[in-house]
Order: structure tokens, then C-alpha cells, then sequence
């Protein structure tokens, strides 16, 4: 299944970043299954929302978890630094795109986004 | 009778004692060392048979699946996730548990064995072997282990103290330490000590590659009050035996040091010290 | 870009911690060593140093059976596959036995079954003159080593003045070895002229290829078989994989260990000088910087 996703302006869509803190000066972590916690960031509403990321507990399967808990918040683009096999999987099979964002804070990165700067993740890292 | 040989650290000599052993008792061999099966080298069995060995993974029929979930959350292992067109299953983290269809209120998952590995059997001979690729050999080990039930069997472990190597201790009568008169051997044969000792086993230690002045272990078994089976001299000859895949008791000195090393464990478990006393 | 270099050999015993102690020993302080043999870890034995953090490792999930709840149906004995559950006047599960999956939880007509973690071992931080180095023990017996070897990795990769890793990996092929090897840049397999060796090797290089990654081979204590030492190369070169050193054998080696310290730091001393030619090529490649 490929999906190809530009972003328009106004367009609503809900986006999460791998995130360290959880606050709005947060950094991007460029870990995406064992991240320390999640942004989800509405761009219709233009808020943002810290999650925490349970799974950095899961003894396996970790990417899996983390792509099943971005699928039931109904994002549909997550911006990470690195995606494994398993999360690319769970996440491409929900219909979810990645994008490679390994630094910066949260704003640069959506920013980024919407610009269209970013490139997509494919395959995994 | 049941003798399992492990040992803590990887290379000290645990198929060397095993198979050698298995000869001089005249006892069935079975490898568990499933990831890294060396045992048919020094036996060269005739191999008469060899099994699949399959886990079963869950099989999903979209037609009765109403995509609640409640397999996704009841996987411990996230072995199961929800997508747009139905599930996905990761086979490598599958344990074969069965939990997801015992949860399933629409009879939507059924289950199909897929192969993980093989048993090669030939006559007094047993061997696993796990595929390249495949993370968890328990199911291999619990296969060999219902296939020798019956049997006066040394089992051959893997190196370490994991759960393979629980899983072939699981039910034995008496537990054979191989290490080596090294740092390295002293501090894992501790591991593995206190492993047996935790799963109650009765155990005795034998020095492999042997030197004569390092004591290291000797010391260690006084301290502890373990009992000491016996050593196997470290030589040249030996290196070389082992190097073209030959048993060492093809050398008349070692088919006397291991039949004695046999002798002290049958009184072992019988109950008898080496001189034929009994004692506790 | 941090560089991940791992040293695997498939069978246990052939060598691996002497290189691998000996290429941390060569490297700069800021390289961090991490130790992925969980089971029967060594190296602090001679990179110890102080210890920085010490951490409980819950690896698994067990069962555990609430006696006042349960009614002794035996719904759970009938749906364990691990004979996991002990029936009997009362029902108890066997912890070693059991691998934490639920299955009994989900018939328990009478909630008397819960699952709880279980602290399977313990990680390390420590640091010496030579670095830090992240390590851990798996309580013998103990399951979960595969996410103990992820959790030793991550921990490595949260020290911050960390440049390169050098990884001491588990023997074997199952999943504690892939939990050592998957995302590294380059591997080094060392192996021995031996039977069970060569086999082994096989099998461990299998592995290499099927996660992709770069590997050089080493073949340790080599000259105790020279045909078998022939063999191995022979088929390295038909299978595109480069021999990147030969060490021979050498008493020294034992003497090193027992007194703690890897095997280069001594003078004269054959297989030491072999390493260090290791190394140096490791550097003109420029796999370690």
C-alpha cells in the first residue's frame, strides 16, 4: 500500500512526535518505539497534547505497541528520527505516514512538515 | 536416569564431557544445545528420522473477525496488532500460547503450526536444531525432552544459565558442571551453581583443559562443600582430537579418565562416595 | 555518527570476550563497552571500575495464583502448554515454568489469577579509566535475556559522551544474540579451527546476513589446526566475507585473564600482537574513529 501525503494548508490532521519532554520546548526524540513520550499535535485546533509512551516498558515488540497506541489516537503522520521494521509495518498497514525528523523542537519539526520539507520514512532504519 | 551437562561460560568443554560420557555409560545422548548443535560430530550418528518441530501461531478469518480488539490486548508478548484490513500477526514474538483464540468470542482465530526447527533422531541419539533466524528454541527442547521421556539419557545444554538451559534441567536426576580452571570459568560456574541449587538438583563439578597447578576451582568446591567428579588434563592431543572432531576416549588415557569420571558419578547418584562407602 | 561494532562467534568458548577485551583495552576512554553476554557476563572483570547505576531489570511477567479466590477447578491446568500449573490439593504455578502469557488469567471464572512482573535481573553503568561500560546480570534461570540485551544497548546509547560502542555479544543464534547484533554497523565473527567451530560458524554467519550487516571475520587459535584454518578461509573467500585477522595460540591468554587485564596489555605476548594488527586494520578502514 503506498500512501502519499502533502500537506495543505488548512487541512485537518492530527500529528505525533516522538517527543523527550512534555512540554512545548521540548526536542524531538529521534527514537520512535521506546521515545519518551508522545506529542499529538491537532492541526485544525492548533494544540498540542503530551502523552505519555507506556510502551518503553513492553518487553518486546515495543515499535509495535507504540504504532497500535499513534493508530488508536487517529494521527495519521507520525514525525520521528527512526522507525524498525515492525513499527513501519503497523504504522504503513493503518493507513499512518512517517516523516524523518531526528532534531529540533516539536514547532520545527511541524513546521518543517507543513512545508513540505521533510522526507518520507520508506524503510526502516 | 536423567544427567543433564551445562555449564556456565560457552566452550569449557560441556558436549566434550557429554558425549564422551554418553560412550562410557552407554547412555543415550540428546542435544538441547539447539542453537548450536555439536554432539553428531564426535558421535556420527546414522540419522534414521527427522521431525519438524512447530510452534502454533494464530490463523485470523477476516469473515468472523469483528475488529474489536481483544486479541490485540490480550497478546503479553505484542506479537498481534490492529490494522485497517484486519490484524498482523509478528511470528518471531509469537510464543504459541493460544491466549488470543481463548479470548475471542467470535471464534475468529484458529491456529496452524509453523516450523521453527527440527529433531534428527538416529539410535541413541537425539538432536534439535533451531532455524537461523529464529529467536526461541524452549519448544525444540520441550519436544526432545517428551521424545527421551522413557530413556537413560545424558542431555547436552547450551552454554549459560537462560531459560533453554532451565528447560532441559526441568526433571533431571543429577546435574554435571563442566568448567575450566580460568577467571572467566570460575565466576560463571558460580552461575550455574547457584542455578541448580535454586531448581534443587543434585550436582558435582568436573575441571575440563585441566593444568595441574592452578587450583582455582579445587579451592572453590572446599569452600563451598561441592563435590569435585573429576578433571580432564588439558593436552595437546586432546586439542587435536577435538579440532578434527574426534572423542577424546580414542586416546587410551582419556577413555580411562572419563570411565572413571562415570564410575564417580553412578555412585554419586547412588549414593556412594568413590570408594563405595555410602555417605549423605 | 556513532559507530556500533559487535563481536559474535556463534560457539561459545572460541575467543570472543579475549578480542573483544582487548579491542576496548586499544580504543579511547570515550568509547563505551557493552556487554551483551547477559548470561554469563565477564567484562567487568576487567572494566569494571566503579559502579555509576545499578538498575532492577523486570523481564518477565509470572502468573501468580490468589488461594483465596481460587476454587481448584483446574480450568487453568487444562489451558497451560507450559505445564506451568501445579494441581494438586492446591494449585500453585511453577515460576520457572511459566512464561507469563495469561492463558490461565483468561479462565479463571473466579479472577484468582493475576499477572505480575518479575524482576529477572539487574543492569550496570560503571566507569573506569578506560570508559564506561553498560553491562547487567540475568538471574540464572531467569527468561528474558533478549530485552535485557535491548535495555544494556539503550543504556550504552544514553551515555552522553559516548562516540563508539563496542559490544561484547551473547553466544548462540536465538534471540539474545539478535537483540546484540540488530542495528550495528559492522560485526566481527571469531571463530576457531575446529569442527563444532566451523559449523558454528556457519550458522552464526547465516544470521549476519539475514540482519545485513557488515562482517569481518577473525579466526582464533589458528594454528592448532592448519588444514581445518585453510577450510575456513577458503570458504570466506568463496562466500565474499574478509578474514580480517589470525591469532595464534597462546598460553599468555590464560595467565592475562586470571590476572584481569586483556591479553595486549602484555609484552611479547603472540595473540596480543595479532589483536593490535586487528585493530589497526579496523582503523584504516575506518570502522572505528
Amino acid at each position: 500500500m503506498t500512501i502519499t501525503l502533502v500537506y495543505k494548508e488548512g487541512r485537518s490532521l492530527k500529528i505525533v512526535i516522538s517527543s523527550i519532554n512534555m512540554d512545548l520546548s521540548s526536542q524531538i526524540d529521534p527514537r520512535f518505539g521506546r521515545c519518551n513520550c508522545f506529542t499529538l499535535h491537532d492541526t485544525e485546533k492548533d494544540t498540542y497534547e503530551f502523552l505519555d509512551n507506556t510502551s518503553i516498558h513492553q518487553a518486546h515488540g515495543a515499535g509495535i505497541a507504540a504504532a497500535q497506541y499513534v493508530s488508536e489516537l487517529n494521527a495519521e503522520v507520525v514525525l520521528t528520527g527512526r522507525l524498525g521494521p515492525k513499527a513501519l509495518r503497523v504504522l504503513n498497514d493503518s493507513g499512518i505516514v512517517g516523516y524523518k525528523a531526528e532534531q529540533g523542537s516539536l514547532e520545527e519539526a511541524v513546521l518543517a512538515f507543513k512545508m513540505n520539507k521533510l522526507s518520507k520514512i520508506d524503510s526502516p532504519t | 536416569m536423567k544427567i543433564v551437562v551445562l555449564s556456565g561460560k560457552g566452550g569449557t568443554g560441556k558436549t566434550t564431557v557429554a558425549t564422551n560420557l554418553s560412550c562410557v555409560l552407554k547412555m543415550d545422548y540428546v542435544d538441547c544445545d539447539v542453537e548450536e548443535p555439536n554432539g553428531h560430530i564426535f558421535l556420527k550418528p546414522q540419522i534414521q528420522k527427522v521431525d519438524d518441530v512447530k510452534i502454533l501461531n494464530p490463523m485470523f478469518d477476516k469473515d468472523k473477525c469483528v475488529s474489536c480488539g481483544a486479541c490485540v490486548k490480550a497478546c503479553q508478548f505484542n506479537a498481534l496488532a490492529k490494522v485497517l484490513d484486519g490484524l498482523t500477526l509478528f511470528e518471531e514474538l509469537c510464543h504459541g500460547c493460544g491466549t488470543c483464540s481463548l479470548v475471542c468470542k467470535n471464534g475468529a482465530i484458529s491456529e496452524v503450526g509453523r516450523k521453527i526447527g527440527t529433531i534428527s533422531i538416529g539410535h541413541g541419539f537425539k538432536s534439535g536444531k533451531l532455524n537461523v533466524g529464529e529467536p526461541m528454541g524452549g519448544p525444540i527442547i520441550s519436544q526432545l525432552k517428551i521424545l527421551s521421556k522413557d530413556d537413560h539419557v545424558i542431555y547436552d545444554s547450551s552454554p549459560g544459565t537462560s531459560c533453554s538451559v532451565v528447560k532441559t534441567l526441568d526433571g533431571a536426576d543429577y546435574a554435571v558442571l563442566v568448567t575450566e580452571p580460568t577467571k572467566f570459568g570460575l565466576h560463571d560456574l558460580k552461575l550455574a551453581a547457584d542455578l541448580v541449587k535454586d531448581m534443587n538438583i543434585p550436582f558435582g563439578i568436573v575441571v575440563n583443559r585441566s593444568i595441574q597447578e592452578t587450583r582455582m576451582i579445587d579451592i572453590f568446591c572446599e569452600e563451598n562443600q561441592f563435590k569435585l567428579l573429576g578433571k580432564i588434563p588439558f593436552s595437546k592431543e586432546a586439542a587435536v582430537l577435538y579440532s578434527k572432531g574426534k572423542l577424546l576416549i580414542e586416546n587410551e588415557e582419556y577413555l580411562q579418565s572419563f570411565e572413571l569420571l562415570g564410575q564417580t558419578i553412578m555412585n554419586q547418584i547412588k549414593g556412594r562416595d568413590a570408594c563405595g562407602t555410602r555417605c549423605n | 555518527m556513532l559507530v556500533e561494532l559487535v563481536v559474535i562467534s556463534g560457539k561459545g568458548g572460541t575467543g570472543k570476550t579475549t578480542l573483544t577485551s582487548s579491542l576496548a583495552y586499544l580504543s579511547h576512554e570515550s568509547f563505551v563497552k557493552v556487554d551483551c553476554d547477559v548470561d554469563a557476563s565477564n567484562l567487568h572483570l576487567m572494566f569494571g571500575g566503579q559502579l555509576v547505576e545499578s538498575k532492577d531489570f523486570i523481564g518477565a511477567k509470572v502468573a501468580t495464583i490468589d488461594q483465596n479466590k481460587c476454587n481448584a477447578c483446574g480450568a487453568c491446568f487444562e489451558v497451560c502448554r507450559y505445564g506451568a500449573i501445579d494441581k494438586g490439593h492446591i494449585f500453585k504455578v511453577n515460576t520457572l515454568r511459566c512464561e507469563g502469557c495469561g492463558a490461565c488469567r483468561q479462565v479463571c471464572l473466579n479472577l484468582a489469577i493475576s499477572l505480575i512482573d518479575e524482576t529477572t535481573g539487574q543492569t550496570y553503568i560503571s566507569q573506569s579509566n578506560k570508559g564506561f561500560l553498560s553491562s547487567a546480570d540475568l538471574l540464572p534461570g531467569a527468561e528474558g535475556s533478549g530485552k535485557l540485551v535491548s535495555d544494556v544497548r539503550k543504556k550504552a546509547k544514553g551515555i552522553k559522551s559516548s562516540k563508539n560502542y563496542i559490544i561484547d555479544g551473547s553466544p548462540g543464534t536465538g534471540c539474545s544474540v539478535m537483540a546484540s547484533i540488530t542495528g550495528c554497523d559492522y560485526s566481527i565473527i571469531v571463530t576457531e579451527p575446529t569442527y563444532s567451530g566451523f559449523e558454528d560458524f556457519i550458522r552464526i554467519k547465516q544470521l549476519t546476513e539475514h540482519f545485513g550487516i557488515k562482517t569481518f571475520v577473525v579466526i582464533n587459535k589458528f594454528d592448532i589446526n592448519q588444514d581445518m584454518t585453510d577450510k575456513i578461509e577458503d570458504y570466506c573467500k568463496s562466500n565474499q566475507l574478509e578474514v580480517i585477522g589470525k591469532i595464534p595460540f597462546d598460553s599468555h591468554v590464560n595467565e592475562a585473564i586470571n590476572k584481569g587485564l586483556p591479553i595486549v596489555s602484555f609484552k611479547l605476548a603472540p595473540a596480543g600482537d595479532a589483536i593490535i594488527s586487528i585493530w589497526e586494520k579496523l582503523n584504516r578502514k575506518g570502522v572505528l574513529i
